[in-house]
């Protein structure tokens, strides 16, 4: 079957490649990503060799024409990198897709990837990274059929890495931007997008056999309705959005099998103006994990509910990720201001400063049973409905993370960027145990450019903590040759705990739309937890190469 | 555009299936105990939510025996921890366990098999075990001990007796360890120092993968075996598990405490 799948991507591509060459007005484009791990062993991380080679390698083509798009993704992960579930393991093509085109409408057959609003009820994506892709198989339809009002139809069958989930998933999305109807508005610059969405999703489980005790099982609903309103104000430097999303009792492993309704309440508001931004978020959520199946892990889910908490890019800032609690719920808030100082002031200095402060902070909702026990989280059988009100508090911090960040150019070669991290990361909430992380990160960046095509960046990064695995230091000089070349040097060292360097040396070669990557190091452990059970992402050493095209 | 906003009202009417709180339950009659079911449960120290299946293997035990549930703790990948004698850790992991955590491709924790019918969640085990409970055993098994070599050895035999057609499978026998007191991290995120591990996987006495075997109805195979203690094996509370498994699963399964036949005997 995959043979013949590989042969008809074969075909595809041929086609594909005769069909650009020979049209007027038809564009062939696509990409190639592949990483290569040639694993080691090392006992002192804890490293395993358990095949030769592992690699995650993908290949995208897309044609673009006046009314017909269509493409096709072709993935080899026979031998994947350490980490990924099981069930990732494949080849194939999973992917393929042909959309046409007229005027503002589009009607898309096979594979698909859709988000509703925030993605509160829908989202379907692709995060190669984290083995992720949700996407849908069936049709989709999107209409414009007066200026301002955009409407969407869709129905699929969900992609659980190489199978599609039985359970049906269809929905409507409807958005009115009614400043498109009012000149007044459209005049003084006020906008307001209107929304609503519905997503059901229709599940054959009449057989399953889940038990609350020996002689009673579960009757699961067949249908799963979730809806979604929002609306969306702007005016010049600001905008607000509110937007709030209902599920339908959706009993399954990750909330314990309880018929209770899901909610997500959230308000955003910012402001953005030359020198200055502003952005303050509230969000409650509640019972939200919604699957096509009832699988544990992070596989099979329709919806996606943000973290409201910041990415952070640095090594170390980024030690203790916080992931959303989509089935025990939380509270999630978040502020933030960023302020340019001009230059030939007195903070701004010659060539001007940005400062921006982040403040996060995720609590625990309540679960009030009627025994009066406290539940952490609800995995499991518990079948018990309980209370929780809309504007309490739950006991447990999940995350908090108050940083700040300064970048100034020092000289005309000289860039400084210095930031330092406050955080709690509460590990038993996100990863099933570990107890709560109180940490302080430091962090200096540094980039100096010796002349037009020659640029040295250095960090130094020190994260102080008297939790887990104690202190850390991370240093990386990164020498850029421009145009091609790259050399990095890095090391994380937990200077404070098992005294364990995590060393990784890399050289990447750029031309033209390739980029090539060879580098050997080490990759530390870590857990990733979901629903109540975990994941474990393994250690790692060896040499790696990296290879992307975009073309 | 009206008649497009109406169907889709009437597809979201029809799509309406909201359950009444007295519907939500479907009773199932108790299941008649034809054989005996075999869990495996994977777990581990580090696992806060393995003392959950740990429940639910005692409430399974409750409701049907010990002799009808039989099951067996194996503590194996990162959740497990080895014992470290020097620094007074008691780590229940073993090798062996780890490999069957490998070959099982276990990733989460807690995660089980009853009778090898697949590695599910702990929530998905009452409705297997109801099943395979039901089902009717082509063999019985019979677990005898010789009381004379106690001290650092015991000799069991395995009787596998045919009761219908030709069976052919792969007999495999376990020591497992009750009541042993051993760190677990706890469903709260507390750690309990002092947590009572039951059932737990010791050793595999005939091989890692057990040793083939074919019987038909009306015969008995035998087999013998010489057990070797650990030290750390607390013998009042040791117990030998064998089981018959094929591409079926599980098709039988005993369990004998050493004591309990060395005293009777």
């Amino acid at each position: 079957m995959k043979r013949l799948r590989l042969s008809l991507f074969a075909v595809l591509c041929s086609l594909l490649t005769a069909v650009a060459q020979e049209q007027k007005g038809v564009k062939l484009s696509g990409s190639v990503q592949s990483d290569i791990l040639i694993p080691q062993e090392d006992e002192k991380i804890g490293a395993a060799k358990k095949e030769d080679f592992q690699t995650n390698t993908y290949v995208d083509l897309q044609l673009q024409s006046k009314y017909v798009d269509a493409g096709a993704r072709l993935e080899y992960l026979q031998h994947p990198l350490p980490g990924f579930e099981n069930d990732f393991k494949g080849w194939g093509v999973p992917n393929v897709w042909a959309k046409g085109k007229l005027g503002g409408n589009e009607l898309t057959l096979g594979t698909f990837y859709e988000q509703f609003g925030s993605g509160f009820i829908l989202r379907t994506y692709e995060e190669r990274s984290l083995g992720i892709d949700n996407s849908l198989l069936g049709g989709r339809l999107l209409l414009k059929p007066i200026s301002g009002v955009v409407v969407k139809l869709l129905s699929g069958r969900q992609r659980h890495y190489w199978k599609w989930n039985k359970g049906l998933v269809s929905g409507a999305d409807l958005e009115l931007n009614i400043d498109e109807w009012v000149p007044k508005m459209q005049a003084s610059g006020l906008h307001l997008m209107l929304g609503g969405s519905w997503v059901n999703k229709y599940q054959q489980m009449d057989d399953a056999q889940v038990f609350v005790d020996n002689t009673h099982r579960i009757r699961f609903p067949k249908f799963v309705n979730a809806w979604d309103v929002r609306a969306n104000l702007s005016y010049g430097a600001w905008n607000v959005l509110a937007e709030y999303a209902q599920k339908e009792a959706d009993p399954s492993f990750a909330n314990g099998y309880v018929f209770k309704k899901g909610h997500v309440a959230m308000l955003s508001g910012s402001y953005s103006a030359k020198g200055l931004s502003v952005l303050l978020q509230a969000k409650r959520s509640e019972n939200m994990s919604f699957k096509s199946d009832d699988v544990a892990g992070i596989s099979s889910a329709i919806n996606h509910l943000p973290a409201f908490t910041q990415d952070q890019t640095y090594a170390l800032a980024a030690l203790y990720p916080y992931a959303t609690q989509l089935a025990d719920g939380e509270w999630a808030y978040q502020a933030e201001i960023g302020y340019h100082f001009k230059r030939k002031t007195a903070l701004g200095g010659k060539y001007g400063m940005n400062v921006r402060l982040n403040f996060s902070y995720v609590r625990s909702i309540p679960h009030e049973f009627a025994d009066g026990i406290e539940r952490k989280t609800l995995a499991g059988i518990t079948f018990v409905d309980y209370k929780s009100p809309f504007f309490k508090w739950g006991s447990d911090t999940h995350y908090q993370d108050l940083n700040v960040q300064i970048s100034r150019r020092m000289t005309r070669d000289f860039r400084l960027n210095v930031m330092y991290m406050n955080q709690r990361y509460n590990k038993s909430i996100v990863e099933g145990e570990g107890g709560m992380i109180h940490s302080n990160i430091f962090i200096v960046d540094a980039k100096y450019q010796f002349s037009k095509k020659t640029t040295l960046r250095g960090e130094l990064q020190y994260l102080t903590t008297k939790d887990d695995q104690k202190d850390w230091a991370y240093g990386l000089l990164e020498l850029s040759l421009a145009p091609h070349w790259m050399f990095t040097i890095s090391d994380m060292w937990n200077c404070g705990g098992t005294k364990i360097h995590y060393y990784q040396g890399l050289v990447t070669f750029n031309i033209g739309s390739h980029r090539l990557q060879a580098g050997y190091g080490r990759t530390r452990a870590g857990y990733n937890c979901s629903g109540g059970v975990c994941r474990y992402v393994p250690a790692q050493r060896g040499f790696t190469v990296s290879y992307n095209y975009n073309f | 555009m009206k008649n497009s906003i109406l169907l889709l009202g009437l597809l979201m009417l029809a799509a309406c299936d909201p359950i009444a709180e007295e519907d939500r339950l479907i009773y199932e009659a108790p299941p008649s105990v034809n054989r005996s079911v075999l869990i495996e449960d994977f777990t581990g120290q580090r696992c806060v939510n393995c003392p959950n299946a740990a429940d639910e293997i005692h409430a399974l035990q409750q409701e049907y025996g010990e002799d009808a549930v039989i099951a067996v703790g194996i503590h194996g990948g990162p959740m497990a921890v080895y014992p470290v004698p020097e620094r007074g850790i008691v780590g229940l992991a073993t090798e062996t366990g780890d490999a069957y955590n490998d070959y099982w491709k276990v990733e989460q924790w807690p995660m089980g098999m009853v009778n090898r019918q697949g590695v599910t969640e702990f929530s998905k085990w009452k409705g297997t075990v109801r099943q395979e409970l039901q089902k009717e055993s082509p063999v019985a098994i019979m677990i005898d001990f010789d009381s004379k070599q106690m001290s650092k050895q015991a000799a069991a035999q395995i009787h596998v007796e045919g009761r219908k057609g030709a069976t052919n499978g792969k007999l495999q026998v376990w020591v497992v360890e009750d009541s042993i007191s051993a760190i677990q991290l706890m469903p709260d995120g507390t750690a309990n120092a002092k947590y009572l591990h039951q059932h737990v996987f010791r050793a595999a006495v005939n091989g890692i993968w057990g040793e083939d075997i074919s019987v038909t109805e009306g015969t008995t195979d035998k087999h013998s075996y010489t057990i070797n203690m650990e030290d750390v094996w607390v013998k009042k509370n040791l117990s030998v598990v064998a089981f018959v498994h094929n591409d079926q699963g599980v098709i039988q399964v005993a369990r004998q405490k050493l004591l309990e036949e060395i005293q009777q005997e």
